[in-house]
């Protein structure tokens, strides 16, 4: 799969990639309104990472409708939209609206954007998480994916919200709050104060935060952070993953995900392992 | 443009200061157009993590030409890298460019942004046109080397080489007496930021090409979104897929 936020709404994946070879395509974030996003500088390269503010820039729901949905008509490749909002009623309003869209198989719910009520995180909080996913299973019969954020200290009990209020699968983990100085102005190297980290730099924190939610949860994770290659992938599996998704790497060259998934594929048949789920979760540790 | 070409570094030369000129040679050739661009990584590296964007400065066949400024961490490697050594090429990028038809051109550049000129110099040769050149000292002045002197206003900061001064200085000038029919110019932000306001009340067409800190290259990351005037409001644009270059006046140039 694609991560959210690394390859579009479909446009420029579609002359970049094949994309009926992916598990999955999940799109960049969709909101109710359009957002202009952040102004530049939206991104700082630090050791191994990528530190980015790009301020969920889309263009709104109508428009990813009209312009983005239809494009997909061309491929088989299952749908993943990733919504986000500032209130309960922006989830559900953008929920109801990609209910009868046949093309849209699964919701992702990107739950690190601030309920405007409450002046913190959905995904921070056990209890808000819980609120919005309870919601949101009666407004949508399509697949619910709760995507967590790992700025929190109870990634865990934000996950057991999401499985005991009906979500099917948990997608982990987003980006890491982080900084960079400018050390002759003494300012953030972005625009804004902070950013998300996200590759190679975050694996080892994305990889124990996929082993701590898989030992916690029974739904399928889709595992993501910092992975450029089928051993990365194959670590994630291991840790309790049933899916992995590809995020900055696709930056570095945009095949990236298919390079992924056919190194993961030898790498199995090197290690003699038939299918994903004998290896899966099969880390030893006792 | 959906994956990476390997590439092999030929020829490395400091032409002076910090600015190095490198000849790679492609696997498959890139064929790119005028104006475009492309990235450059290090096989197998992942620190520096993402790609760096250059300008293509010429290209022949399998050959590939970049001129480059060492500012940070990935520049002071490449200048440190020697011929034979492998890089892993992302491209051609961007928007094909081509100059519009005009009587005559102003080609404004400061630092290595008078790279992008070099892919004009023969469209150029059958019109009235003057280059009008800037760095801040001799060191960082390479333009001598490819640029033919008797179409060159140059300027440098401390008078080490042309004229005393900055191109900002001699701006108003040089368009007063040359009148050209339209002006491109390629450099810093501040340096574009300073030649569109001392433009503001001028009608001749001015181009700008702008760079921006760059995530993928092909319109994915968002990163490198600038604010466009369209006819509904305020736009965002990919300057890595619908640029680099822009009519000066349709754009909201970010504070540097
Ligand atoms: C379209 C485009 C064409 C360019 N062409 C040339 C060229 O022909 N010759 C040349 O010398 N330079 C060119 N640059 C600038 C060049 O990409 C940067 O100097 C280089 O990325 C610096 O990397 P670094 O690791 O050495 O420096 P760093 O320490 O990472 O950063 C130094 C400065 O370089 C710039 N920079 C860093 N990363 C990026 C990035 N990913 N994208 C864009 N800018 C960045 C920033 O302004 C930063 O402050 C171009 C930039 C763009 C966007
Ligand atoms: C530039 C950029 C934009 C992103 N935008 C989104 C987004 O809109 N929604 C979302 O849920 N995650 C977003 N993410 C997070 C990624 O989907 C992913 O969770 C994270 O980057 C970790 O994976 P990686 O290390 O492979 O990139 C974004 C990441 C990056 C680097
Ligand atoms: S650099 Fe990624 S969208 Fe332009």
């Amino acid at each position: 799969m694609v991560a959210s936020g690394t390859y579009g709404w479909g446009e420029e994946a579609a002359l970049l990639l094949d994309l009926d070879q992916l598990g999955a395509f999940v799109t960049k974030t969709v909101t109710l309104k359009p957002r202009l996003g952040n102004p530049p500088p939206r991104i700082w390269e630090t050791p191994a990472g990528l530190l980015n503010s790009i301020g969920l820039q889309n263009e709104g729901l109508k428009v990813f409708l009209k312009k983005a949905l239809p494009i997909f008509e061309r491929f088989r490749v299952p749908l993943i939209v990733s919504i986000a909002g500032e209130s309960v009623e922006e989830y559900l309003a953008l929920a109801e609206a990609l209910e009868d869209e046949h093309r849209v198989n699964a919701l992702e719910i990107n739950v690190s954007c601030p309920n405007v009520k409450e002046g913190m995180l959905f995904g921070t909080s056990p209890r808000l998480t819980a609120e919005l996913v309870r919601n949101l299973r009666r407004a949508t019969s399509k697949t619910l994916i709760v995507k967590l954020t790992p700025n929190t200290g109870e990634i865990k009990e934000v996950a057991q919200a999401a499985e005991n209020e009906g979500a099917d699968a948990l997608s982990l983990v987003n980006t890491f709050l982080g900084m960079a100085i400018d050390l002759r102005t003494r300012r953030s190297r972005l625009s804004t104060l902070f950013g998300g980290l996200s590759g190679p730099a975050i694996k080892p924190l994305a990889l124990r935060y996929v082993f701590e939610v898989y030992r916690a949860v029974k739904v399928p994770i889709i595992g993501m952070g910092g992975i450029t290659s089928g051993e990365d992938a194959l670590e994630f599996i291991i840790a309790g993953a049933s899916a992995i998704a590809v995020g900055s790497a696709s930056f570095r060259r945009p095949d990236a995900p298919l390079q992924v998934l056919r190194e993961l594929t030898s790498l199995f048949e090197e290690l003699g392992v038939k299918s994903l789920k004998e290896i899966k979760g099969s880390f030893q540790y006792e | 443009m959906n994956s990476v070409i390997q590439a092999r570094i030929v020829k490395k030369d400091n032409l002076s200061g910090e600015i190095f000129h490198m000849v790679l040679e492609t696997e498959i050739p890139l064929q790119s157009l005028p104006g475009q661009f492309l990235r450059l990584s290090l096989p197998g590296i992942l620190d520096p993590f993402i790609p760096r964007p250059f300008l293509i400065f010429r290209e022949h066949g399998p050959v590939v030409e970049i001129v480059f400024n060492m500012r940070g961490k990935f520049t002071r490697m490449l200048s440190q890298m020697e011929p034979g050594q492998p890089l892993e090429l992302h491209g051609p990028l961007g928007k094909p460019f081509f100059l519009p038809d005009a009587e005559s051109y102003l080609l404004v550049g400061g630092g290595t942004g008078a790279v992008f000129f070099s892919r004009y110099l023969q469209d150029l040769q059958e019109k009235r046109h003057l280059f009008l050149l800037g760095s801040r000292n001799s060191s960082t002045n390479w333009f001598s080397l490819f640029y033919p002197a008797e179409n060159v206003l140059l300027v440098t900061e401390d008078a080490s080489a042309g004229l005393k001064g900055t191109i900002l200085d001699y701006l108003p000038k040089t368009v007063r007496d040359f009148k050209p029919a339209l002006i491109l110019a390629s450099g810093p932000l501040s340096l574009l930021k300073g030649i569109a306001s001392l433009l503001e009340d001028d009608h001749t067409p001015l181009w700008i090409v702008l760079e921006e800190m760059m995530g993928c290259g092909v319109g994915i990351c968002l990163s490198c979104a600038i604010t466009l005037r369209g006819e509904e409001g305020l736009r965002k644009a990919c300057l890595c897929r619908e640029g680099l270059v822009w009519k000066a006046k349709e754009v909201i140039l970010p504070e540097p």
